[in-house]
């Protein structure tokens, strides 16, 4: 055995501990980065080498670096992310409705309406009075307000979301190409056998970032690519080709309660590309789900509300005669249809010109008979909405109690879904997080070996000189 | 299980952001008061709520128009009562005039003076105001009820007023009532039903067309006995001096006292149902503000134990953080 060798095993040992040193180096420069998983440098003893009977192993050989990970854990963590993004975007919107329906502190509609029926109660204490037919009109104004207040706040937060679906979408394009890229890249590294370790790391903290958004399945396909699909719909990535999400404003739908101008989603290249409301999760499908079902929900029965009470205060008020002896006069413009009757609610042209058209007998020429008023006041304890299944304040308080539900029922899992992820990334955080302690050791553990492999090849060198000077 | 860097800054993160909500929506409590600060922190309280809140307007409502209505019946009775003394000095007149033994043709002429101011009293109190309206004139009350001589202006209107959910009551009465009395044959008066108060709204929400009919039918009265042509009957028998006309009007005066007394039971009846309702209507606002008080207002020993509690926990975090983040091998290696 020649001391040459003794110089080659010392120079593995001295390329390994600085690949080890290098690599220990990384770990502790990405302690922060996100979605980066802890590498390690693995290391083979060198083939042996025979001489005579004897097998000397002849050193070491870095064979790879790979990163430590856990694939399931990231898909479970991506699973649970479109949950997330879900609950989270509803939330938002939810909170914001909620807020509009908040009548802890302030007026809203049900004092509005209580107020509304009070001002007639007033009024029919003293039929003849000008001032209180003023009042009463006022207080109609203020529930006019509020009804607008309440369907333009309603659209208002609808469109906000409309922005979120739009800036969504961009950003699920970006990272759909994204993927894509680094998939060809990912492709182009590891046909040597080796592991893009980063890039790999880099493409799953996009799809964990894409699931966020939309509820995406991950595979690879036949060929040995990674596969990525709308869950159920269609395909987004599949190696290097990708697909494009886009946006299209779309006319009012009475059966999903999807409001006019409102953005759709469609997915490139399929049959049917409308996707707007197959989408159950993911940042998308909360905020359509939030957009149609609750809001729209929400507004109908607000719309169904306002042509209600508009029309059954006017079906009395016809019957009525005013101070002036008119009868048959409308207290609201009579309301055409339920759509949109809450922002269109108005009184008619004859009570707002002149309070005094507004009626308080039943017969003519009767100043004191308020019998009218009464009738319309007790309106306000009269099944009247949903198919006369409840009293106009019921109906509005259902709306609410409704509405309240779900946001408390979403914030509650909003919550527990936090505590699943945070626990999921505690787990993935224990397997392939960086522990500067433990990386700490290591190099002092990996400065030795280099330490020693250096002692190896001086030892060689001194063995070779040893040798040299055998002949002086 | 292994711990990286991350992990151990997570949990520190995690444990005290979560403390620190917890108590900003305990400030925010403190700050408004109120346990509730929006509908979904409890919807079934928040319904409530909104449901008492409706009823105590419509409640303070009904005890506005009690109140006004008691005015109303008040000055009615007040009326009735003049009313009442009116005709007791009438009757009184008529006695003492009836008779040749106790008066004379002189003596008539004189009293005449008197029923003649009677009457013009009369005409007064049929043509009370209360602010703006006339009293007696049932629907018509910007007119005076009663012309001067007698005639009715008015109609036959009961003016109801709600005093508590679907109870009315009526705020008057109509002039008919009091200035034009009713006699029935006693055989009639038994087949009478009794006196109810009709202000009946019964309203189906469909059925809007159904209302009340402006007029009620009573039982068919044998005849009507006009207080002022009473009085006026009076006056011409005491000046013609007639003592048939005077003796004739006795009788006459006595069915409209008893009428006036009958009146004055009708009404005080219905001051005292408005004031049962005014009770009632008060016993449930005060329960309902105290369930309001329960299910919104923030309770401040809960409130203050619970900021202190979670202080502690906030500082416990924040020290175990010290000890967990703070020491690295790097310190020893030194």
């Amino acid at each position: 055995m020649s001391s040459v060798n003794i110089f080659n095993t010392g120079k593995s040992g001295l390329f390994a501990s600085r690949s080890a040193l290098a690599t220990t180096g990384h770990n502790i420069s990405n302690v922060n980065t996100e979605g980066y998983s802890r590498q390690r440098v693995e290391q083979v003893s060198a083939p042996p080498a025979q001489i005579g009977n004897t097998v000397y192993g002849t050193g070491t050989w870095v064979k790879n670096v790979h990163r430590i990970n856990d694939e399931y854990l990231t898909r479970q963590i991506g699973n649970e992310m479109k949950l997330m993004g879900q609950y989270e975007e509803t939330d938002i919107a939810l909170s914001q409705a909620e807020a509009v329906f908040n009548e802890i502190g302030n007026a809203g509609m049900n004092r509005l309406i209580a107020k509304f029926f009070n001002e007639f109660r007033k009024l029919g204490n003293e039929p003849e009075s000008e001032a209180l037919r003023a009042t009463v009109r006022e207080s109609s104004e203020q529930l006019i307000g509020d009804f607008k207040r309440i369907s333009r706040n309603i659209r208002e937060i609808q469109k906000n979301i409309d922005t979120r679906i739009d800036a969504n979408v961009r950003q699920a394009n970006e990272l759909v190409q994204r993927i894509a890229k680094i998939n060809e890249e990912i492709k182009r590294y590891e046909v040597k056998g080796g592991q893009a370790a980063d890039l790999r790391d880099a493409r799953d903290v996009a799809v964990k970032k894409l699931s966020n958004i939309i509820d995406v399945g991950v595979a690879t396909n036949e060929k040995g690519e990674f596969t990525i699909s709308v869950a159920g719909i269609g395909p987004l990535v599949s190696g290097s080709l990708f697909n494009k999400i886009y946006t299209q404003s779309a006319k009012a739908n009475d059966e999903t309660g999807q409001p006019e101008n409102s953005l759709n989603i469609y997915l490139e290249n399929l049959v049917s590309p409308n996707i707007t409301h197959k989408l159950k999760t993911g940042k998308l499908g909360g905020l359509v789900d939030t957009r149609d079902k609750l809001l729209g929900g929400a507004m109908k029965r607000i719309d169904e509300l306002a042509f209600t009470f508009a029309s059954k205060i006017n079906q009395i008020h016809r019957e009525g005669y005013n101070i002036s002896g008119g009868t048959g006069v409308n207290f609201f413009k009579e309301p055409e249809k339920i759509n949109q009757a809450a922002e269109l609610i108005q009184l008619s042209d004859q009570v707002r010109k002149d309070a005094n058209n507004i009626a308080t007998a039943l017969a003519p020429d009767s100043p004191g008979d308020n019998r009218l008023v009464q009738f319309i006041a007790k309106l306000q304890h009269a099944k009247v909405v949903g198919n006369g299944s409840s009293t106009l304040d019921d109906y509005y308080n259902a709306t609410v109690a409704d509405l309240a539900t779900v946001t408390q029922k979403n914030k509650q899992v909003l919550e527990h879904q936090g505590y699943i992820i945070g626990q999921l990334e505690k787990f993935r955080e224990s397997v392939s997080g960086v522990s500067l302690d433990e990386e700490t050791t290591n190099l002092v553990q990996f400065q030795h070996a280099f330490d020693a492999s250096a002692k190896v090849i001086k030892v060689a060198d001194e063995m070779l000189d040893t040798v040299l000077s055998i002949r002086r | 299980m292994r711990v990286s860097d991350n992990t151990s800054v997570g949990s520190v993160r995690d444990a005290v952001g979560r403390t620190r909500s917890r108590m900003e929506r305990l400030q925010i409590q403190n700050a408004t008061q109120k346990k509730l600060l929006a509908p979904s922190d409890d919807p079934a309280a928040n319904a409530k709520i909104m449901d008492i809140r409706t009823q105590s307007t419509i409640n303070s409502q009904f005890e506005a128009n009690a109140n006004i209505a008691k005015n109303r019946l008040a000055m009615t009775d007040t009326a009735l009562t003049e009313l009442n003394d009116l005709f007791v000095r009438a009757k009184e007149i008529a006695i003492g005039q009836s008779s040749d033994a106790s008066a004379s043709a002189d003596s008539r002429l004189g009293v005449a003076q008197e029923v003649s101011a009677l009457y013009q009293q009369l005409v007064s109190i049929a043509n009370r105001r209360v602010g703006q309206h006339y009293l007696f004139g049932g629907f018509k009350t910007l007119t005076p009820a009663y012309t001067p001589d007698g005639q009715y202006l008015g109609d036959k209107g009961e003016i109801p007023v709600e005093i508590q959910k679907d109870v009315f009551i009526a705020m008057n009465l109509p002039g008919t009532e009091v200035f034009e009395v009713k006699r029935y044959k006693p055989e009639d008066r038994a087949r009478m039903p009794a006196a109810v108060d009709k202000t009946d709204l019964s309203v189906s929400s469909d059925q809007n067309k159904n209302l009340p009919p402006i007029e009620q039918q009573s039982a068919q009265a044998a005849e009507t006995i006009s207080v002022f042509r009473e009085l006026d009957a009076l006056r011409v028998g005491l000046l013609t001096n007639d003592t048939v006309t005077i003796r004739d009007t006795m009788e006459r005066l006595d069915t409209i006292i008893t009428n006036v007394i009958n009146l004055r039971a009708k009404v005080s009846s219905r001051v005292s149902g408005i004031d049962a309702a005014l009770g009632a209507t008060q016993k449930t606002d005060l329960q309902n503000a105290e369930l309001a008080t329960q299910l919104e207002d923030a309770d401040y020993t809960e409130l203050w134990s619970n900021l202190a509690k979670e202080e502690t926990v906030l500082r416990s975090s924040l020290q175990a953080a010290q000890k967990l983040i703070q020491p690295t091998l790097l310190e020893f290696l030194r």
